[in-house]
């Protein structure tokens, strides 16, 4: 059972991210394994802080891609996140050329024939050399394929959405200008989203579709032993044992792997070997980062250390 | 094989998991790419491609598991349960009738020498081609279990055994009743199987018909009038109301580009192209972030409605401005921070342990609403009331109602009484209504969503 390709293939590729520094479970790998074969989009939802944005670095760096980042953010249109016309430059240009122009225009008699000798240099305001591209369209152009990370796609209009449609099934663009665009070599696309808000049906449908919980308690381990190696293994397995039991409190927000490791790099900080509760108590700050939440686990501090 | 992963779509689609033509392609795809032979990647694999939702996704398992799992596993079971049973294992036909054509013309039919030859898997070979047959796959309803289970097991063969079991009773030996009797087991065995597939089918096909007729069903009932078991579906109902009215007041209307320019700002803007104006600014009026209150009347009569009232408002934060909630029977509290806190289906329960006792006293609890919340309701402020108005022959309230009327921009009143109960006894809602911008009647979910919708186009 293990022979087959497809699961050799998915082995590789945790080890793959594992030496990127990635610990991904099976379900992860497998969908990777598959943005690759099927070339879809993966869309990645899940609590903030379990490694979404990670996952997208780590496949670059597995793959040797470059990395094309767009955060999305409310507000965000086409010129920022496709391509633009470069004004200044064309300005600029048109400025400097003017002679050129009356020389090229010398001698034409009459409007008409000015415009056809015009006509016959093209043009060449709206060409490739005043195309300032930006993440998307970047991304398409990369000769050897990127790695697209389109963040927190949640936090864009409703209409971002629908603009990147065409690029998301098809992997071209339009520009009016200039005609479509294809791209070289498909990118790998990763999409991340916290879940503020629904994503249209039309979106999901051309991606696959990735959850990612808060990692297992041995998983967490894992994490924490491959991203601090320099922690004694009896205090990563202790701290983990009291993030994964603070975790089932009833809090505001939960900690998440990015604070378990803050945690764990601060505990090595101050040199600890194992958790005291004095300890506990003055580093809460940086798994939990609202003031109800470090009253509400204050008092159950030695509960959690017992366990 | 891609016969199966159709069908197991098909399951999950009677799960009210969505899935669209260009996702079973996907699936298909998927399935090419990985292979069948290691279940776990297939398994991933398919939810990345197939599911879009968390909620989803746990659906997705549970039909994995119940599709592919339950179809191996039954397999085994009658295979077990046929080497435990007690009757004789093989077909043995005693020696001196062996050769008689009658008895080899009764045996004759393909089902029986299947049976005789102990071909493995005949039985659920047999069942799977009938199923297809007689469309075991349109099964949606408990009461046509009965109609299916004939048609099976007749289609999968059960007729030839009947006609074996006859035709050896009529040659009349006293040796042929070892191999009658094997016959009737095979026979039973057979009906058996046809059994337990439809039971199967039926439970994969969940019901998804009768779910659809109940929904409507729920929609339309007297909120107060379900308990128990309906009253447990309706958040999930609730939900899907909402996602639909989300999405339909989602598209914002685009600021027009139009009116007067804004000289200043587009000259100091486009200074950096020499003052020509490559982007232009617009002239724009600011408009308020509309604010939303609810207070709702908590007490014994009308707790229900505001359990779906908040948990409606509630799934809508998607496209409602922000809402603040209050809650009242003797007294207003507010109860804003338990569903900043907790999911609307647990706020909605801690607030009904809390407070969802006593009569409604609604003089005091407006008095008491207006002096602590009433400067922080402005001409952006919609104010809805939940409420059936039978103010228990007390104090309605109504200059205090007033005073809110004059400060909101729209004061609703939410009224769960039949429209022919209002104004009888101590009902105060003649008096109220004077005092409102509009009094509808909700009591059902129908109603409710309507009132929401009109309040989503209003508030924009």
């Amino acid at each position: 059972m293990q022979d087959s390709p497809a699961s050799q293939a998915v082995n590789a590729l945790i080890e793959g991210f594992a030496d990127a520094g990635y610990i991904a479970s099976e379900a992860i790998a497998t969908t990777v394994f598959l943005a690759q074969q099927l070339q879809r989009p993966i869309l990645v939802e899940g609590p903030p802080g379990v490694g979404k944005t990670e996952l997208a670095k780590a496949t670059a760096t597995f793959s040797k891609l470059p990395l094309v980042r767009l955060q999305c953010y409310e507000g965000l249109d086409e010129s920022k996140a496709l391509y633009d016309w470069k004004y200044s430059k064309q300005l600029l240009y048109s400025q400097v050329l003017k002679e050129q122009l009356h020389d090229i225009l010398q001698g034409a008699k009459g409007l008409s024939e000015s415009v056809e000798r015009l006509k016959s240099f093209g043009d060449i305001f709206y060409s490739d050399e005043f195309l300032e591209p930006r993440p998307l369209l970047k991304a398409l152009r990369q000769k050897e394929g990127a790695v697209l990370l389109i963040d927190e796609i949640d936090k864009a209009d409703y209409e971002f959405e629908s603009l990147l449609l065409e690029i998301l099934s098809d992997f071209q663009v339009s520009i009016p200008e200039i005609g479509t665009i294809q791209a070289t070599t498909k990118p790998i696309v990763v999409l991340t989203s916290n879940n503020t808000r629904d994503l249209s049906d039309a979106l999901k449908r051309r991606c696959l579709h990735l959850y990612i919980d808060f990692p297992s308690r041995a998983l967490e381990t894992r994490i924490v032993q491959t991203r601090v190696p320099e922690i004694p293994e009896s205090l990563s397995e202790q701290l983990v044992s009291f993030i994964q039991q603070v975790r089932e409190l009833d809090l505001k927000k939960a900690p998440a792997v990015s604070e378990t490791l803050d945690w764990a790099r601060a505990l090595l900080l101050l040199h600890a070997t194992s958790l005291s509760q004095e300890l506990v108590q003055s580093t809460l700050n940086v798994i939990l980062k609202f003031e109800e939440d470090i009253q509400l686990v204050t008092p159950e501090i030695r509960e959690l250390l017992k366990r | 094989m891609e016969q199966t992963l159709l069908g197991f779509i098909n399951t999950l689609r009677q799960h009210d998991v969505r899935i669209s033509t260009s996702e079973t392609l996907d699936a298909l795809h998927t399935a090419d790419v990985i292979g069948y032979s290691n279940r776990e990647l297939l398994r991933n694999g398919l939810a990345a491609a197939l599911t879009k939702t968390r909620d989803e996704k746990a659906t997705f398992h549970h039909c994995f598991d119940l599709y592919f799992l339950a179809k191996g596993e039954r397999h085994s079971q009658q295979q077990q349960n046929r080497q435990e049973s007690s009757h004789p294992q093989s077909f043995e036909l005693p020696e001196s009738v062996a050769g008689e054509a009658a008895v080899q013309n009764a045996l004759s039919a393909p089902m029986v020498q299947a049976a005789i030859e102990g071909t493995p898997d005949a039985v659920a070979t047999a069942i799977e081609d009938a199923a297809e047959g007689v469309s075991l796959d349109t099964i949606r309803f408990n009461t046509q279990k009965g109609i299916f289970r004939r048609r099976l097991a007749e289609a999968a063969g059960t007729g030839q055994f009947d006609k074996a079991i006859e035709a050896l009773k009529d040659i009349d030996s006293d040796e042929l009743e070892g191999p009658i009797e094997w016959l009737e087991q095979q026979r039973h065995e057979l009906d058996m199987a046809a059994r337990d597939a439809v039971e199967h089918q039926l439970l994969l096909n969940a019901n998804a018909a009768g779910r659809a007729i109940q929904q409507q069903m729920l929609r339309n009932t007297k909120l107060s009038a379900l308990e128990g078991y309906h009253l447990k579906q309706l958040p999930t109902l609730i939900r899907a109301l909402a996602k639909k009215l989300a999405t339909r007041h989602r598209q914002r209307r685009r600021v027009d580009r139009r009116g007067k320019l804004d000289m200043a700002k587009t000259l100091r803007r486009n200074l950096a192209y020499g003052g020509v104006p490559f982007h232009t600014y617009w002239k724009q009026k600011r408009k308020d972030q509309p604010k939303l209150y609810v207070l709702c009347d908590v007490s014994g009569s009308v707790s229900t409605y505001a359990r779906f009232l908040l948990l409606f408002l509630y799934s809508l934060t998607d496209v409602m401005p922000r809402i603040r909630s209050f809650v009242f029977t003797s007294q207003t509290y507010e109860v804003t921070e338990l569903f900043d806190r907790h999911s609307p289906e647990r706020a909605v329960e801690m607030v009904n342990q809390k407070w969802g006792r006593g009569s409604s006293d609604y003089g005091n609890s407006f008095k008491q609403f207006v002096s602590d919340f009433g400067a922080n309701i402005d001409r952006n402020t919609t104010l809805i009331i939940l409420g059936d108005g039978r103010a228990n022959s007390a104090d309605p309230g109504l200059n205090e109602l007033r005073e809110l009327y004059n400060k909101s921009k729209y004061l609703l009143w939410f009224n769960p009484e039949p429209r022919g109960h209002w104004n009888t006894g101590d009902s105060e809602i003649r008096r109220y209504q004077s005092a409102c911008h509009f009094v509808a009647e909700c009591n059902s979910l129908a109603k409710l969503e309507r009132l929401l919708d009109r309040l989503l186009t209003v508030l924009r």
